[in-house]
C-alpha cells in the first residue's frame, strides 16, 4: 500500500494521469538558476461510480488547458528575477497569455519586491483580440502593495508577509519539508488578486506512480481565503513537480504541446 | 388568518414603498443631469447563495469586492430567480419571459425559436454588445447575437473565471467605440461546488483541511423534513441526493467551508473587473447590475445545488448601481423582484422599448425612489413541474404530481420549516395564492418543449434518470 498522508488528496485524484508522466531526472538546485514548466490540467474527480462519467477523472472534462513556465535567475544579494509565462486556455478557443517579470527577495516566501506584467487575450490562432493587452507594474514595500495598471494607480495594505502565487512555486522548493513551522502570509494571484490569510504547512510524504517509475514526493499544504486547499509535491531534488488545488493541477513537463506554445 | 385581498396587497406594497422612501438610509444622491444612454455592465455569478457575501453580515467569508458594490448601489433582499437552474434562469434574463414560455425549463432543453433576445435587441438599437464568460442558453449562439462573444463552455470557474475577468478587464480598459456598450460577464464560481460534491461523495469521509472550530456552523434549518415533498427534485430525491445521504455533519460543514472559498475566489475576479471599470472613462456613465442565476442549497434542508424552490436555491444576490443616478448603500427589504425584471430594467435604462410580452417590470422606479406601487407577488418555476408564488407574507410551492404543496409564513418562518398547507387557519391564504398562481399561469404562452441537441447533456440526463 502506498503511504498517503491523512489529508492528501492528490495521489488519489491524479493516479491515472501521473502514469503518463515522466519525472525529470536532471540535477536541480533550487538556490541556483533554473527553469520549470508545467502543464495546467483540469482534473475533475469523482469518488463514486454513480457520478456520470462526464464529470469524472476519466471523463471528457479532464484535459490540458494551458501551461506555466517559471525561469529563475539570481541577480545578486540572494535576490532573484523570476520570469513567468502563463497560457490559460478555454474550451471555446480563447486564451489568456500572461508574461511577468518579478524581482523576488531572498527570503522564505520569495517576497515580490517589484514586477511588471503583460496580459493579452488571444483568439484560437493566438492573435490578439481587439487590442486586448493590459500592461501593469507593481511594487511591495512597507506592507503596501502599489500597482499601476495602464497608468492608473491602485494600492492595498497587507497585514502579513506577502508572496505571489508564482513566487511561492519558487520559494517552497527551498523550504525544509520535514520540520517547518507553518508559514502565514498574504498572497497575490497573478500579481493582482489579493488572497489574504494563507497558511502553508508540511504535509509529509506520499508515494506516486509515474510513467518513469514510482517516486516518493514530499508535500506542503496551503489553505486560506479565496483558494481551495493547494497541495504541492516536491521530488527528491526539491523540485516542485505537482501542484494540485480543487479542479486544477500543474504537472511538470518539459515537452508537452502546451508548454511548447509558450516558447 | 384572513386571506390576502388584492387591495390589501396593494396597500401593503404602498406602505412598504413609503417606509423605504422615509428610511434615513435611503438617501438619493443629487442626481446629475442624465448623460447619453448609459453603458450597461452585467456581472453575474453562478449558484451563489443570497447570504454568501460579507455585506449581508455573513462572518464566514470575506467578499470585499461584492461589499463595495453593495455600498455603491441598491441591494435587493427579496430577489428571486425566475427558475433556479442555470440555463432556464439565464434564458429568463435574456428574454424577459417565463421559462415555460421560453422552452428552457431545465438545462437540457432548447429555446423556443423566434423569441426575441436581449443581445440582438440591444445590438439592433445602437448598443455595442459583448458577452464574456458563461452564457448557457441552449439554442442561442452568443457569437451570433453579440458583437463580441468570448464565452466559455460552462465548465470550471476555478480556471475560467480568471481568464474571463482578464478579458472583461481588457474590454473595459480599451473600449473606445462611439456607441454605448452592453457587457455581460458570466462568472462560473461558486458553481464548482457541484464538482466538490462529486469528489467527496464516497463513503469515506474526507478530513477537512482546517480545524473543526474554523468550519462554519450548520444552517438553522439543516434538519427540517416535516411534510416535505420528497423525490420531486433532484438534489434531494432518489438521484443526486444519494451522493450526500451519508455525509456527517462535519462533512456538510466542510462542504460549506469550501463553498465559501469559491465565493471568495469569484469575488477577487469580480474585483479585477470593478477596478477596470473604475479606472476607465466609462465609470460615471455605466449602470452596473450584479446578480446570480440561482442560489445554492448550502446544507439548508440538507440540500446542495439547485433546482428546488426553497429560498436557498431561489433567492439570489441583486445589487444595482450607477453613480449619481441610483441611491447608494441602500438595502431594499420590501420589494419582491425577479430575474424576469432584468430585461425590462435594461431596456428602460437604455431608453428603448422592451421586447413584447415581458413578464417582469423595470426596477428603475424602485432604484430612483419613484415607485408608487409594486407587484403583489412573484412567481418562479422549476423544471417542468414546479411553481412558486410569493407575496411579502406567504410562499406557496407546488410540484405537479407530487404532494404535498408547501405553504410557508415567510415573516414568521423565514427558514421554511413549518408547512402550513394543512393548517385550516391558513385555508383562505392558500386558496388565494392558488387562484393568483392559476391566473398568472393562464396568461403565459407555453412553449413546446424540445430537448437540446446535446448528446453530452442527454447522457447526463440518462444517467441521473
Amino acid at each position: 500500500m502506498p503511504q498517503i498522508p491523512a489529508l492528501a488528496r492528490s495521489p488519489m485524484v491524479l493516479e491515472d494521469l501521473l502514469k503518463t508522466v515522466n519525472l525529470p531526472d536532471q540535477a536541480f538546485d533550487p538556490n541556483g538558476d533554473w527553469e520549470n514548466s508545467y502543464v495546467l490540467w483540469w482534473i475533475p474527480f469523482a469518488s463514486d461510480p454513480r457520478v456520470p462519467v462526464t464529470y469524472t477523472h476519466k471523463g471528457p472534462y479532464r484535459r490540458p488547458m494551458g501551461a506555466l513556465k517559471l525561469r529563475r535567475e539570481r541577480v545578486g544579494d540572494g535576490a532573484a528575477k523570476l520570469e513567468v509565462k502563463l497560457l490559460a486556455s478555454t474550451l471555446d478557443g480563447f486564451h489568456n497569455r500572461v508574461q511577468a517579470t518579478i524581482i523576488c527577495a531572498a527570503d522564505s516566501l520569495s517576497t515580490p519586491r517589484e514586477w511588471s506584467q503583460v496580459s493579452e487575450m488571444l483568439d484560437r490562432n493566438l492573435d490578439l483580440v481587439r487590442g486586448m493587452r493590459i500592461l501593469s507594474t507593481g511594487r511591495f514595500s512597507g506592507r503596501r502593495v502599489a500597482r499601476v495598471v495602464e497608468g492608473k494607480r491602485h494600492a492595498i495594505s497587507v497585514d502579513r508577509p506577502l508572496t505571489g502565487a508564482w513566487c511561492l512555486f519558487d520559494a517552497l522548493q527551498r523550504l525544509p519539508v520535514d520540520a517547518m513551522a507553518p508559514l502565514r502570509f498574504d498572497m497575490l494571484e497573478e500579481m493582482d488578486l489579493h488572497k489574504p490569510e494563507q497558511t502553508l504547512s508540511p504535509l509529509g510524504s506520499a508515494d506516486f506512480e509515474f510513467a518513469s517509475g514510482s517516486a516518493r514526493l514530499r508535500g506542503f499544504r496551503q489553505t486560506g481565503r479565496g483558494i481551495l486547499p493547494y497541495e504541492y509535491w516536491l521530488d527528491d531534488k526539491q523540485r516542485l513537480v505537482l501542484a494540485v488545488s480543487g479542479l486544477r493541477a500543474y504537472v511538470f513537463s518539459v515537452d508537452a504541446p502546451q508548454v511548447r506554445m509558450l516558447k | 388568518m384572513s386571506g390576502i385581498t388584492r387591495r390589501e396587497l396593494l396597500k401593503r406594497g404602498a406602505l412598504a414603498a413609503a417606509s423605504l422612501a422615509l428610511s434615513p438610509r435611503f438617501v438619493f444622491p443629487a442626481r446629475a443631469a442624465r448623460p447619453r444612454k448609459p453603458n450597461i455592465l452585467f456581472l453575474n455569478t453562478d449558484q451563489q447563495h443570497i447570504l454568501a457575501l460579507s455585506a449581508r453580515g455573513n462572518p464566514h467569508l470575506r467578499t470585499p469586492n461584492m461589499d463595495r458594490l453593495a455600498k455603491r448601489g441598491v441591494t435587493f433582499v427579496e430577489s428571486v430567480s425566475a427558475n433556479p437552474v442555470c440555463a432556464p434562469a439565464r434564458c429568463c434574463w435574456f428574454t424577459g419571459r417565463a421559462s415555460s414560455e421560453t422552452g428552457i425549463v431545465w438545462n437540457t432543453y432548447r429555446i423556443r425559436p423566434g423569441l426575441p433576445d436581449l443581445g440582438t435587441w440591444l445590438r439592433e438599437r445602437g448598443y455595442e454588445t459583448a458577452y464574456i464568460g458563461k452564457f448557457h442558453v441552449p439554442g442561442l449562439n452568443e457569437r451570433e447575437i453579440f458583437n463580441l462573444a468570448m464565452a466559455n463552455a460552462n465548465v470550471f470557474g476555478q480556471h475560467d473565471d480568471a481568464v474571463m475577468s482578464r478579458a472583461a478587464e481588457a474590454f473595459l480598459r480599451t473600449y473606445s467605440g462611439e456607441n454605448p456598450f452592453f457587457l455581460s460577464v458570466g462568472f462560473l464560481q461558486p458553481h464548482d461546488n457541484n464538482f466538490w460534491v462529486f469528489e467527496h461523495c464516497s463513503e469515506a469521509e474526507t478530513p477537512p483541511p482546517v480545524s473543526d472550530d474554523r468550519l462554519p456552523p450548520l444552517p438553522p434549518n439543516f434538519d427540517c423534513y416535516e411534510n416535505e415533498p420528497v423525490g420531486i427534485y433532484r438534489p434531494k430525491g432518489a438521484k443526486s441526493g444519494r451522493l450526500t445521504q451519508n455525509w456527517s455533519t462535519l462533512q456538510w460543514r466542510h462542504y460549506i467551508w469550501s463553498y465559501y472559498r469559491m465565493v471568495e475566489m469569484v469575488d477577487a475576479d469580480l474585483g479585477r473587473v470593478l477596478d477596470a471599470l473604475a479606472d476607465s472613462k466609462h465609470a460615471a456613465n455605466t449602470l452596473l447590475i450584479f446578480s446570480c442565476d440561482h442560489g445554492e442549497g448550502l446544507g439548508h434542508h440538507r440540500l446542495w445545488s439547485k433546482g428546488f424552490l426553497y429560498d436557498e436555491a431561489l433567492k439570489v444576490p441583486l445589487v444595482i448601481s450607477w453613480p449619481g443616478q441610483v441611491a447608494e448603500g441602500v438595502i431594499d427589504r420590501n420589494h419582491l423582484v425577479s430575474g424576469l425584471d432584468f430585461a425590462p430594467t435594461v431596456c428602460d435604462y437604455a431608453g428603448i422599448s422592451p421586447p413584447p410580452k415581458m413578464r417582469g417590470y423595470s426596477l428603475r422606479p424602485l432604484l430612483e425612489g419613484k415607485a408608487k406601487d409594486w407587484r403583489e407577488f412573484a412567481v418562479s418555476e422549476s423544471n417542468v413541474n414546479g411553481q412558486m408564488i410569493r407575496t411579502p407574507e406567504y410562499k406557496l410551492i407546488t410540484y405537479k404530481r407530487a404532494a404535498p404543496d408547501q405553504l410557508f409564513d415567510m415573516r414568521n418562518d423565514p427558514w421554511e420549516t413549518r408547512n402550513l398547507v394543512n393548517d385550516s387557519r391558513h385555508a383562505d391564504t392558500l386558496r388565494d395564492l392558488r387562484r393568483l398562481l392559476l391566473e398568472y399561469d393562464a396568461r403565459l404562452e407555453k412553449a413546446e418543449l424540445r430537448l437540446a441537441n446535446d448528446p453530452h447533456a442527454e447522457q447526463i440526463e440518462a444517467r441521473w434518470a
